[in-house]
């Protein structure tokens, strides 16, 4: 069986003991890697309400076995979310994930904690648990510097300060530039006391078919080269859509009061391409190079160099902070990048932060002397800081917008922007309605890539091509629940969004067979989303999630967008339940969105 | 001494790191998926640098000398070429190679490189953004045959403005 190296590695920090089992251990027919293994392993092997920051958390990084060989895969990180308490997946682009199968694995399973800063090291057949004392306390760049000196093609995944402060939103970090951001898998990494994981391999990945296979691959290479959208994002990046979204009343501004910035057009890609970016970036054996490196050669800032800004970054930091300074946003990042932060998160718990100021609920005192108005960028670069170092107020701050608005009180959580605790990204909900069952029910929380139905209400066309309205919540539900069966499908072959759209089910399907030698048909790729998706669905009812956690929060519901084109919008109460009422319906789902017998029993999960 | 029509030439800025070239090398070449016995490499180094090294066929190759059982030898065509059943393993080309382009075959012990896949090297037709060409140029691309490093120091300073 090509495509999967057939071993997996399970490190037990605690024991000290490294144990190298098979891939075939596991139902890989059934969920095939990346997120549907590791919840597959996550459900199985773990108790309920354990506290994600104690050593029985368990931290997974898996490939999929098209990592490698197909064009566009990332590493999936996995872990139950100390920001949320969900099951979390987390993906991070760069060259880890292929290199781990070089390595001739196809996972690390890391559970336990190290008594003293550890980290893996794993060269083939070599795999090593490391002292870290020294590495501990760095940021995530001079981490990996120093782990990669003297040792070309080793690659690093590390936390910065704050996922060893277990900040809540702490990313771990590869290639300087590229993060499993969401849901603060680096507190896990932190609470374990590992710095890193380097990997270096050397051996060959098989596949079943080559003759066959890399017909396809080459395909697929064409397609992905060949289509418009592609080319968007190969020459712009992902800030591409940074006009588009204020335009739309889709971006969040002043922590999401407002959703379009008169200041935009500086944290576009037009503005990065002519003022800051220098060359494109790819990862592993993907032809889109979405990432796009600059350098600032003004200003306070002269000489930082980053990959992005990404649009969520901006989106967040930026225009949701209130500032229109490019120089500031790129500056903001790469605090974020260094110190192990998630800028998303981040840049929505500073803007609550900068609307509780404005509206006195706190104050210049309690924010320990500094002035958080809208647009303060100082402001915003000394918040990030004490929250990655857990610094007076930073240290409340690093329990995420839920928390915090729980302990201020003074109606702050209305206007907390989250999804079960995870800080919403930068698509709007207001002028959304999509987007809003697509949060609400996203399995780790706010999260933006579950499902993107954005798209499709701007084309006016539902799952079955039917015209839709934009505004309305008719025929959302089922565009909702489609994209994260297949998003889910494909987060099992750990294969990135920005590909998916050009290979498609087809694609996959046909190269994870000729990869396996397996006869896999489309639909059953499909279904092995759509049964990953329940059984993460099982594991956040075990933790204790209901219907009622299935929401948005109060502003998006209550108060109607200020300006834009969709001045005067909202999501209502009515209007959310019943695409909730539709959604659990067309899932199996009963009505306080519990699977029910007879669809665990059709997915094979009774 | 015989030279090549068309040569290698690599443009360092334009490579993303995407390695495709690795894949497409090894897949057509070995069959799988391999970085090691791809006959292309890229090297990466901070920040986002990525530079491609391969056998660019040079018009004087040392490597020609270097080998003492004159296994390396320059076709009709211009295309340096290693014997492989002649090949004893010794790597003195590996150390006579001004970039790094020659390896040691992780299985068969002997010193392999690339040989433009007889003419229609599969890295160029696959690479995303022309980083690595094979066009009629009318000067010997030795100057692509220099050590990944040395080039991304350039690079550093000439994209970046970084020293060191």
């Amino acid at each position: 069986m090509g495509g999967y190296t057939r071993k997996i590695l399970r490190i037990d920090l605690s024991a000290d003991k490294i144990f190298k089992i098979d891939t075939d251990s596991f139902p890989i027919r059934d969920y095939v890697g990346g997120k549907g293994l590791g919840a597959y392993i996550l459900y199985d092997e773990m108790e309920a309400n354990v506290d994600p920051l104690s050593p029985k958390n368990m931290l997974m990084f898996l490939t999929g076995p098209l990592n490698g060989i197909c064009p566009s895969t990332k590493m999936c990180v996995v872990g139950k979310s100390p920001l949320t308490g969900t099951f979390d997946d987390s993906y991070m682009g760069g060259h880890i994930a292929s290199e781990l199968k070089y390595a001739g694995y196809d996972g690390i399973i890391v559970e336990g904690r190290k008594n003293e800063p550890a980290y893996i090291r794993v060269s083939d057949e070599e795999v090593e648990i490391r002292d870290a004392k020294d590495l501990w306390g760095l940021d995530t760049f001079e981490t990996e510097k120093k782990l990669t000196s003297g040792d070309q093609g080793a690659h690093v995944a590390c936390i910065g300060p704050a996922g060893e402060k277990m900040v809540r939103f702490a990313h771990i970090n590869t290639e300087l530039y590229r993060q499993a951001g969401r849901g603060g898998l680096g507190a896990v990494m932190g609470s374990k006391n590992l710095k890193a994981v380097v990997i270096k391999g050397s051996r060959p990945i098989k596949v079943e078919k080559p003759k066959e296979y890399t017909e396809v691959f080459k395909e697929m290479v064409k397609r992905l080269l060949e289509s418009d959208a592609i080319y968007h994002r190969r020459r712009w990046g992902t800030p591409r859509v940074m006009l588009v979204a204020s335009d739309q009343d889709l971006l969040p501004t002043r922590n999401f009061q407002e959703a379009t910035f008169s200041e935009a057009e500086n944290l576009g890609a037009e503005a990065m391409e002519k003022t800051f970016w220098v060359k494109h970036k790819a990862c592993s054996t993907c032809p889109i190079n979405c990432g796009k490196i600059g350098v600032l050669r003004r200003g306070a800032y002269v000489g930082t160099v980053l990959e992005g800004v990404e649009f969520e970054s901006a989106g967040l930091l930026g225009s949701n902070c209130g500032i229109g300074n490019l120089e500031a946003l790129v500056r903001a990042n790469d605090l974020c990048d260094r110190l192990g932060l998630d800028t998303i998160s981040a840049g929505n718990i500073v803007g609550f932060v900068m609307e509780c100021y404005e509206r006195g609920i706190l104050s210049e005192k309690d924010l320990d002397g500094i002035r958080a108005n809208f647009g303060n960028e100082e402001a915003l670069f000394k918040l990030i800081e004490k929250i990655a170092n857990r610094e007076e107020i930073g240290d409340l701050l690093a329990e995420g917008v839920k928390r915090v608005s729980e302990k201020i009180g003074k109606g702050s959580k209305d206007f907390a922007i989250h999804v079960k605790g995870l800080e919403i990204a930068a698509w709007g909900i207001r002028a959304s309605p999509g987007m809003a069952l697509a949060y609400a029910t996203a399995d780790r929380g706010g999260c933006h890539k579950r499902a993107w139905p954005i798209g499709a209400e701007f084309a006016g066309k539902g799952l079955r091509g039917e015209p839709i309205e934009r505004y309305s919540g008719e025929g959302k539900a089922a565009i909702v629940k489609h994209q994260q069966d297949f998003t889910a499908a494909t987060d099992c072959l750990v294969a990135c969004d920005f590909a998916r759209g050009g290979i498609g089910i087809s694609g996959y399907t046909k190269m994870l067979n000729l990869a396996t030698g397996w006869n896999l048909s489309e639909e059953e790729l499909m279904r092995i989303g759509e049964r990953t998706w329940n059984l993460i669905r099982l594991f956040n009812l075990r933790e204790g999630f209901t219907r009622e956690d299935d929401t948005i929060p109060v502003r998006m519901r209550e108060e109607p967008l200020p300006s834009g084109i969709a001045k005067g919008r909202l999501v209502s109460n009515e209007m959310l339940n019943k695409m909730l009422d539709e959604y659990y319906q067309l899932r199996g789902w009963n009505e306080k969105g519990v699977p029910t017998k007879r669809k665990l029993r059709e997915l094979g999960l009774h | 001494m015989p030279q090549l029509s068309r040569k290698i030439t690599i443009k360092y800025e334009q490579c993303t790191g995407c390695r495709i070239c690795e894949i497409v090398c090894s897949l057509s070449r070995s069959n799988h998926v391999s970085h090691s016995d791809s006959r292309v490499n890229v090297y990466s180094f901070a920040p986002g640098l990525d530079i491609p090294i391969l056998c660019v066929h040079c018009d004087q190759a040392p490597c020609i000398d270097s080998c003492p059982v004159d296994a390396i030898r320059k076709n009709e065509q211009g295309l340096v070429e290693i014997v492989d059943e002649e090949c004893t393993g010794c790597a003195n080309c590996i150390q006579a190679c001004p970039a790094g382009a020659i390896k040691m075959h992780p299985e068969s012990g002997t010193a392999f490189k690339c040989d433009l896949c007889g003419g229609s090297p599969k890295c160029v037709d696959y690479c995303p953004n022309n980083a690595i060409d094979y066009r009629d140029v009318p000067f010997d691309t030795r100057v692509y045959a220099k050590k990944a490093e040395n080039i991304a120091k350039s690079l550093r300073k000439g994209l970046f403005g970084l020293e060191g």
